[in-house]
Order: structure tokens, then sequence, then C-alpha cells
């Protein structure tokens, strides 16, 4: 987020890569955050599928946000080229677009990306029609407790609260 | 800075006057005053017996380097503190709004902040800032997504915070629901879609007068000036919370705001 940046918009990011048929699963604070999670900032994460197809889309998507690669604080991002063969290779991008920043990352902490979290990830409708694959708590759970940065560490109890709230809740 | 944010943080935690911290540790007023302003850095030896000293420890290790909030933070250092907070405040919105879709909860309307603070501040409440927007105001990376202001008023203000509140279209949100300022009470303005909290003494302080003498005044408009709760006091009260998941940020932030900007690049 720059000074004279847009404001952060991620339901324009999640609907540009949605009509663009961008096989991904939101992670990190955004899906904790629905969850009911109050540790959040400005970027959305997201782990997409890593096939050349995939990719195609993904590169189609950032385009059309202007998504450009976020360096040192204080200094202008550098272009994005729109090459899946550029995403195919990175590991983790942390991108600027013209409605927030956007992390990609293939692999998250303790996961082995896509197909792993996709299997526990719930199909979340943000309304108008727009449905997002969200990772599961207990996959939010796993990556954070693997990251093992002192700002994971730290809502690890939230997460767990929460995990047992929705425990309960499906008891009743 | 950071040893002297950490010797300030300790001797509060405390409850110790710089004196008292002196007269335990065996060592001049003026010593421990040059350290809290930053002119002398103390030796992690000094610093640890000090804080030892506040019977505290300090602990440390070795860590992966995170800069992933710096970038946000660095940009709203670059604000000035009411942009910051605009910035912030519209920012949350949509998460908001997500996060009602996702609870099926009602959606929720922006929160007035802005409208609470200054129904307080007309009603001539003496109160400092806490809280998400306090953390905004200087810098925080985290995006108040609650919506909620939260306060700690000077004691005997009972009937004027009653009167704001009824004002405001506020009934109790959790119990006990006591107009009070002697102990935590929650309310919904409703008319300003918001919450207000009113926190008598938050973790590791002693409430208004400890918050209020370190408070910076900040102008949020025009004629609205409100007293915000320090940086530092910020990061003693996360740091003795129940729940220190703002820690990091707050922490991160608190380096990053004082150190020269050109520094905070490199």
């Amino acid at each position: 987020m720059l000074p004279d940046s847009a404001p952060f918009d991620p339901r324009r990011i999640l609907e540009v890569l949605a009509r663009h048929e961008v096989q991904c699963v939101v992670i990190g604070g955004y899906a904790a955050v629905l969850a009911g999670i109050d540790i959040v900032t400005r970027d959305i994460d997201i782990t997409p599928a890593t096939d050349q197809a995939n990719l195609q889309r993904l590169a189609g998507a950032l385009g059309e946000l202007h998504a450009a690669i976020r360096v040192r604080p204080g200094e202008p991002p550098v272009p994005l080229p729109a090459d899946p063969r550029l995403l195919a290779r990175a590991e983790i991008l942390n991108l600027t677009t013209d409605a927030g920043d956007l992390d990609i990352t293939s692999r998250p902490d303790g996961t082995s990306g896509y197909d792993d979290l996709k299997q526990a990830a719930r199909q979340q409708p943000l309304g108008k029609g727009l449905h997002i694959a969200i990772a599961s708590l207990e996959d939010i759970i796993r990556s954070k407790t693997a990251a093992g940065r002192a700002k994971d560490l730290a809502t690890l109890p939230q997460l767990r609260a929460a995990l047992e709230r929705r425990g309960r809740r499906s008891a009743n | 800075m950071l040893s002297a944010s950490l010797l300030v943080q300790a001797r509060r935690l405390a409850g110790l006057s710089q004196r008292e911290l002196a007269a335990r540790a065996g060592v001049a007023q003026q010593e421990i005053a040059r350290y809290e302003r930053g002119r002398v850095t103390p030796s992690l030896e000094r610093l640890r017996s000090l804080i030892a000293a506040c019977e505290l420890e300090l602990t440390f290790g070795l860590a992966r380097a995170d800069s992933s909030y710096d970038h946000q933070i660095a940009a709203a250092l670059a604000l000035a503190p009411a942009q910051r907070l605009e910035q912030a405040v519209r920012d949350a919105q949509p998460l908001r709004a997500a996060r009602a879709q996702a609870t099926r909860a009602r959606a929720s309307a922006p929160a007035d902040v802005l409208g609470v603070i200054r129904a307080l501040v007309r009603a001539g409440i003496q109160f400092v800032l806490i809280g998400e927007l306090a953390e905004v105001l200087h810098g925080s990376p985290l995006v108040p997504v609650t919506g909620t202001v939260t306060i700690v008023a000077r004691a005997g203000q009972r009937e004027r915070l009653s009167t704001v509140i009824a004002a405001s279209g506020g009934m109790p949100a959790a119990t006990p629901a006591t107009p009070a300022i002697d102990a935590p009470a929650r309310f919904t303005l409703k008319a300003l879609g918001s919450e207000l909290v009113i926190e008598p003494a938050p973790p590791g302080t002693q409430g208004y007068d400890d918050l209020r003498r370190d408070a910076v005044a900040i102008q949020l408009g025009e004629d609205l000036v409100v007293m915000v709760t320090s940086l530092v006091d910020l990061v003693r009260i996360a740091e003795a919370s129940e729940d220190r998941a703002r820690v990091p940020a707050l922490r991160r932030t608190l380096e990053l705001a004082t150190t020269p900007p050109a520094a905070r690049a490199a």
C-alpha cells in the first residue's frame, strides 16, 4: 500500500481471479478474518494450482489488476511480466495491484500447495454470485504453526478458539 | 530507542517511578532518565539488570527475520495520523462486509468511529484513546476490523458518559451492562454503527492518569483533537493482555516509528 494507493478492495481481486477462472485457495489473514479473527492487514494471500493452464489464466488476471512486484518500502514496485513461466518459478510473489496487495504462495509453510489445501477448503459465498475457496481453519493453523514467525504464532490462540467455537456449534 | 521503550514498558508494568527503579537498581535516577530518553543506550547486561529490578525478565533468542509488516507500516508512517485513520477505516469496510457475509450476519454499515470520538470530545469527556484506532493512528498495519472505539476515561464522568451513550442510540452490548467507568463496559451505538468500549484500567496499566501522562494530542479534523495513548503504552497493554496477538505488529511499528525514514528502508 502506497500513500496514494487505491482503496483496498479484496472483493475486486477475488472477482477478477474468479472471472479468469483461476483455481486457487485463499489463505492467510483474509481467510482468518472470515473465521472471526481480528488480526488482519491490507493484503490477500492465495495459493494457486500450478498447472500451466491455470498459471496462464492467473497471468491474465494479474494483468487486469495491473500487478507489480513489491520491493523495499519506499521504492516503486517492479512491473510483473505477464508470463506464466515466471509464475511457475516463483514460490512467493508479493504483489501490489490496483485493488491492494496480493501475495501468491505456491507452497505455504507446512503444506504442499494447492492440491493439499484444496482437500479441506470450503466454498465460501461472498454475495452477488461470487464464491471463493477458503483454506480450512485447521490448514491455516497448520501453516502458521509451521511458518513459526512471531506474528503467526501470536494468532494461534485466536485461531484455535475459533476452531473450538465452530466445533461447539457443530455439536449443537 | 528499542532499549528505551523496553525500559519504559518494564518500569510502568511494575508501577515504579524512575526514582523508585533507580533506588532498587542502585543507580542514579538521572541514569534511568537518560536511558528512557534514548540519549544513552544501555548495554544488554545493564538493560537486563534494570528490567530484573522491575521483577521482570528480558527474554531473547534468535528467530528468522520478518519484515512482512514493514511495507504497510512504512506507507502508514508516510501519512499524517488523520489520513492513517481515514484509510484504515475505509479499508476495514470490505473486510467487515465479507465477514458479515461469511457469518450470515446482517451486513455491517460503515462504523462512524469519528462520530463517536466527536460526540465524546464535544461532551467534554476526558479520555485517552486505546485499542485498534489508537494503534492505527500510530502507524500499525492492523486493519481496525471491529469498528470499536475503546477509551480509558478519567474517573467521575459517569453522568456525562451516560448522556453521550444515550444520545448515540446506545445500548449495552455485553453483560454486565453498566454505564460506569469503574468496570469494563461495552455499548453498541446504534446511531453511529459503532461500539464504544470503556476500559477502566487496561492490562498492565493503572488507568487514565497512567496513560494520560504520555498520551499525544492528535488532530483528526478542523475542530477535533483527541488524546491518544502513546505507542509505547499501547505495546505495554498488548504485552500484558491475555491475548498477545497484536504484540508483533505493534512492536514492529514501534521499531520503525522510532527509526529515521532513511534508515528504515535499509
